[in-house]
């Protein structure tokens, strides 16, 4: 089972609609690349010109933000989850 | 009123809640506050009410079309309330220049503004002012809440860091589902009286709504060595970082 990444509202427009979608990686980075892969155009709403996850995007790996593990270095394995959960400042 | 209507009147003493922003998250939020017992508030906005409002912004009605919001809030409030209410009423916009004012001898600020810069600023001049806040943002179909209490520790900054530049999603631009600030804004008024009544577990957790999928989702969050807020290095409001971002 590949690893489930949960995608926000703001981004499904890139998925087909699609608010999970099963991605293989051994790291969060690799998830994040494989994603583009599958999905062009999502990186660059994910991470800015340096490769860098954007200051207003959390991820979270199995409900762990990635901040307080290795960041794009977190190691995930099949089965696990990864969500993004943007900033939204509407009111 | 009963017991516990009256131990959030209680709660809510000196100046009360401070309310940024009368608009689709506020409008659920204070009918809630003021049905939960708080009679001290103060109302923040410069705007007027519009008839593109009225889908969501449900204090508002037609004959508010043309009123200044804090002014029709305020009556609508009182008819609520079905007793007098303490009511500070600003119609100006909350700026780097008068937030610390606004915000000072508050209980608990309720943020409820359409734009990242103004979110940012509460966030920060309630941490300099030494006040619990309660943040949430909408747009779409989706949106979250966030709850900081001083003694537990998470900010805004915490969580999702610094304005970010561009061209950002707002309400106006791309429209919100009426319901989902009502979801999101009477989860702030939750999270608002929580926090008034001293349940400091209510702050540190960050809410996710996707209407989309039915989902309510909650991830308590941490506070980061870096934060700028809550390691002091923000010490005042800088127009800088706010600058050209302020909507109301």
């Amino acid at each position: 089972m590949p690893i489930t990444v949960r995608i926000p509202t703001p981004l499904r427009t890139l998925t087909g609609g699609a608010d999970e979608v099963a991605i293989d990686g051994s790291t969060v980075s690799e998830v994040i690349e494989n994603l583009e892969k599958k999905h062009p155009g999502i990186k660059e709403r994910l991470c800015d010109e340096k490769g860098n996850v954007r200051r207003f995007v959390n991820v979270y790996a199995n409900e762990e933000d990635i901040r307080f593990l290795d960041n794009l270095a977190t190691k995930v394995k099949e089965g696990d989850s990864v969500s993004i959960v943007p900033a939204i400042a509407g009111g | 009123m009963s017991a516990s209507a009256q131990a959030v009147t209680r709660a809510a003493d000196g100046r009360g809640v401070l309310v940024i922003g009368v608009g689709g998250l506020s409008s659920p939020a204070l009918s809630v506050l003021v049905e939960s017992g708080v009679r001290r508030l103060t109302l923040v906005d410069d705007d007027e009410v519009d008839e593109t409002n009225l889908q969501r912004q449900i204090l508002f009605a037609d004959a508010d079309v043309g009123r200044p919001k804090v002014e029709a809030a305020a009556e609508r409030l009182a008819e609520l309330a079905g007793e007098p209410l303490q009511l500070e009423l600003v119609r100006a916009r909350f700026g780097h220049d008068n937030a610390r004012a606004l915000i000072a001898g508050h209980r608990l600020v309720l943020e409820g503004a359409d734009n990242y810069a103004t979110k940012f600023l509460a966030a920060d001049a309630a941490k300099l002012e030494g006040v619990a806040i309660v943040q949430a943002g909408a747009v779409r179909l989706s949106g979250w809440a966030l709850g900081v209490s001083l003694a537990s520790g998470p900010c805004l900054r915490c969580v999702f860091e610094d304005i970010p530049r561009g061209q950002p999603e707002t309400c106006a631009i791309a429209g919100v589902l009426g319901p989902v600030v009502g979801v999101l804004g009477c989860l702030e008024a939750a999270l608002a009286v929580q926090l008034l009544l001293g349940q400091t577990r209510a702050a540190g957790v960050l809410w996710s709504y996707d209407a989309s999928r039915g989902r309510l989702h909650k991830r308590r969050v941490s506070r980061r060595a870096e934060c700028p807020l809550c390691t002091g290095e923000i010490s005042a409001l800088d127009s800088e970082r706010y600058a050209n971002h302020c909507a109301a």
